[in-house]
């Protein structure tokens, strides 16, 4: 037995402990599952397939659904929205300088719209949105990020 | 004049937008005493009267839907206000959220008294994770109230991850079950199986807020704004190449150049100061050439009549400099990453608009657009294939656009 | 009377039993619609939109595999809007995934008269075949994503969910979880998803190699009923057979016990019943 993925395994169902074991619960099990370890990784819907018993293929099929799940590199993700609007006001340069200080704790997304659209262009943390971004708010961001 | 404030709360409103006096101030606790009280087919008669159509695009008369709901066979039947407001130019349904959270959720417990249903869901898109947290401290107000809670009705938020398609309502019922949010085919209808195979009433946020300031106030007042085909106000967000960039709500029936130009609204063109074009309802609307937006006003039969229509209420403003071919590619990019991939027609005909309008093929492939297009618009399974070639179809029509391109 | 109901389709009046779908109804009048995804044993998935037909008073073409017939419907099954959408179903297709061995998808293009090109030079299904057991090879280039194959695996008949439908738009696809093999799957071999797969994307090893060596001759194969010797349930087999080997076994679709479906024993059992080596 794989000690390492036993712990995990652990640690996921701690984390999910006081749901329901039922379908409908999936979408909250996996949203617990990223804000702890900030991806979905084999063997994180592995543990999550385990908790609440839903075949590892369809925990799957629902996660890779998700743009918000993916997060691959497991940093803290950034969210450049690049749509039309965020676009026309800049986005592509916020963009570049989010992606020239990134260091190794971030990681860059580029997103559709974020429903920002009054206050273009717009950045979002996963926690919270700035607003009307400039790019010394977004190095600013990414740096706060990298000394937490 | 022209900017209305029933929906959003009035400048002058003081409490904080979470609390109990907000929803005395608002009025809303009168509202949910006052129809709490009624019998449902009395709330049904009531929402049927004052003529609220949904503001989530489709303009479905709300009395029908909830009578269609209330009268399903079923012991068990749920209600649900979308929040995954993730149209591309859509953000009123976050600013009303932001400024006055109780509204709609006042309306989303009346619902729930109207057609039987003891459980709610909010479903909020992802990125909205602010505004979760002000609903979350919103139902919880109500629950204080004692107007929420196991004798009432229990509400439940549920966080999206990122997918347009999980909007469309049967998708989003996937999306909660756990299963992938691909929508299902209709009918059934969700008034006869939606959430759960039971009868369930989905509702767009604003449309929810409208039954809020209805029960407020009366019917008399409620109607005191519109045009002969759809009564009350709307909110429309401005966007773009616009000095004041926001959402407003307007009567219907105003003309959409004052939406542009009037001082209190967009106050005018920004940019070069001359209108390109306007795209009107999301991604999936319609574009505008300044002369259509010069002679339509914001209401279903004036925009009909050029085939538009209001959509998510998103106006998105571009200036003469603007390239549309640009903006078409970027709509082609969004709804051919948002395309959920089940069905044929929007899963390859998403990419292959794409590939088109990357290769700059707008104007020399226009014969093998219309027959894709037209093939989306007929045989896709849902909204979004159906209305991914709408704007760029619009473009076509309107050979004027060009010259911008 | 009330157990039927009664509709036109392209202006012929036909009664049927209530609950008839509107393809099952077309097919009674001989006016059939072409299918990809729909399976007689399978639950309707919707998804590949060849079988649509114009109903009067819809907003939309529907799906004749899934809407269910209505007293008083008027349905077209090759009105203009009906025929583009056929066509332009196939040529999607066609501009996407091998269809060299899908006899549906060529008969669907055949039909609309689809242009292959028209739509062509763009991304594409195209790559590597994945083997990974001994059994069946999975082709992916030649999907469609009819969902038949998940639909087997899961609660239609097998109910092992091995395999589902993961990531989106054109980059939805079919997955055992984050693309992996399927001896680290769930999978359990039964081949039911090789046995509804419509395009060969879903493939027994014994056909992919003799296939990919050019030996595959449909002249030279003959079928033979038999009845499964592995245990009691009394599955009916057919026996593919060319030069004296079995090269492929199926179940009548119509068979009251298997539907179609088989086990691991049934369905690849046959590497035993002609080794030379005692089991």
């Amino acid at each position: 037995m794989d000690v390492q993925k036993s712990a995990m395994e652990t640690t996921v169902a701690a984390r999910l402990n006081d749901l329901v074991r039922e379908r409908g619960q999936l979408l909250p099990a996996l949203w617990r599952v990223m804000e702890e370890y900030r991806q979905l990784s084999p063997e994180l819907l592995e543990a999550v397939s385990l908790f609440m018993d839903i075949p590892y293929a369809e925990v799957y099929g629902v996660a890779s659904f998700y743009a918000l799940f993916e997060n691959a590199s497991g940093n803290t993700p950034m969210y450049v929205c690049t749509d039309v609007m965020c676009a026309l006001q800049g986005a592509e340069s916020l963009k570049e300088a989010a992606k020239a200080n990134l260091g190794t704790k971030v990681t860059v997304h580029e997103s559709a719209c974020l429903g920002q659209c009054d206050y273009a262009p717009a950045v979002w943390s996963g926690s919270h949105v700035l607003r009307r971004a400039t790019a010394d708010d977004v190095t600013a961001a990414v740096e706060a990020i990298t000394h937490e | 004049m022209n900017e209305v404030r029933r929906l959003l709360p009035g400048k002058q409103t003081s409490s904080s937008p979470i609390s109990k006096e907000r929803l005395v101030e608002r009025g809303f606790d009168r509202a949910l005493d006052y129809a709490l009280a009624l019998e449902p087919e009395e709330i049904i008669s009531t929402v049927t009267k004052s003529g609220i159509k949904g503001r989530g695009g489709a303009a479905f008369p709300t009395g029908v839907k909830w009578s269609s709901v209330s009268k399903a066979e079923g012991s068990v039947k749920y209600v649900v206000m979308n929040a995954d407001e993730s149209e591309l130019g859509t953000f009123k349904d976050r600013v009303l959220l932001e400024e006055d959270p109780l509204g709609a959720l006042v309306g989303l417990v009346i619902g729930a008294h109207a057609v039987g249903a003891k459980k709610a869901y909010c479903y909020i898109r992802g990125e909205y994770r602010e505004v979760e947290q002000t609903l979350a401290r919103a139902i919880e107000t109500l629950r204080h109230g004692g107007w929420v809670g196991p004798h009432g009705v229990e509400i439940e938020i549920r966080r999206g991850a990122g997918a347009y398609i999980a909007g469309e309502e049967t998708a989003l019922f996937n999306s909660i079950e756990g299963k992938r949010p691909e929508p299902r085919v209709k009918p059934p209808f969700p008034t006869t199986k939606g959430l759960w195979a039971s009868p369930t009433l989905i509702q767009n946020v604003e449309t929810l807020a409208n039954v809020a300031i209805l029960f407020a106030h009366d019917l008399h007042w409620f109607t005191a704004y519109g045009t002969q085909d759809t009564v009350g106000t709307k909110l429309v967000g401005l966007s773009g190449h616009i000095r004041r960039p926001g959402v407003y709500e307007v009567p219907f029936g105003t003309p959409m150049q004052e939406i542009l130009d009037a001082p209190e609204l967009g106050g005018t063109v920004s940019g070069s100061g001359r209108l390109g074009a306007v795209l009107l309802g999301g991604a999936a609307g319609t574009f505008l050439t300044p002369q259509e937006v010069k002679n339509t006003v914001l209401d279903y039969p004036s925009l009909g009549a050029i085939g538009a229509s209001i959509g998510s209420g998103a106006i998105m403003v571009f200036d003469d400099t603007v390239n549309l071919e640009w903006v078409v590619t970027k709509l082609a990019r969004f709804f051919a990453e948002e395309s959920c991939g089940q069905c044929v027609p929007c899963r390859i005909g998403t990419k292959r608009i794409l590939e088109m309008m990357e290769t700059g093929e707008l104007w020399t492939r226009t014969s093998d657009l219309r027959a894709l297009g037209q093939a989306m618009k007929d045989a896709s399974i849902c909204g979004l294939g159906q209305t991914a070639p709408v704007a760029l179809l619009s473009i076509l029509e309107r050979p004027e656009l060009r010259h911008h391109a | 009377m009330e157990n039927t109901v009664t509709l036109t389709i392209d202006g012929e009046s036909v009664t049927v039993a209530q609950g008839t779908t509107l393809r099952a109804a077309c097919e009674e009048v001989q006016h059939p619609v072409p299918t990809l995804c729909w399976h007689e044993n399978l639950t309707a998935a919707n998804a590949c939109r060849a079988c649509v037909v114009e109903v009067k008073g819809s907003r939309t073409l529907v799906a004749s595999c899934s809407r269910i017939a209505e007293a008083g419907m008027e349905v077209q099954t090759a009105s203009e809007r009906v025929l583009n959408s056929r066509k332009v179903v196939a040529e999607l297709l066609l501009s996407t995934s091998d269809a060299s061995i899908a006899p549906d998808l060529q008969s669907l293009a055949a039909i609309s008269s689809a242009d292959a090109e028209r739509f062509s030079g763009g991304n594409t299904w195209a790559q590597p075949v994945r083997e990974d057991n001994n059994l069946y090879v999975r082709d992916l280039a030649k999907c469609i994503l009819c969902y038949r194959c998940v639909e087997a695996c899961g609660d239609d008949a097998q109910n092992t969910f091995a395999i589902a439908v993961a990531g989106r738009g054109f980059n939805a696809h079919i997955d055992a979880g984050f693309g992996r093999d399927l001896p680290e799957s769930d999978c359990v071999y039964c081949g039911n998803c090789v046995a509804v797969c419509p395009t060969g994307a879903l493939i027994g090893k014994r056909e992919f190699d003799l296939r990919a060596r050019g030996e595959w001759d449909e002249d030279k194969i003959t079928t033979t009923p038999t009845v499964c010797s592995f245990c009691g349930v009394g599955c009916e087999l057919d026996l593919h057979v060319m030069d004296n080997q079995i090269i492929k076994v199926t179940s009548p679709l119509d068979h009251p016990v298997t539907h179609g479906m088989l086990c691991v024993k049934g369905r690849f059992g046959y590497e035993f019943a002609q080794s030379e080596e005692p089991v």
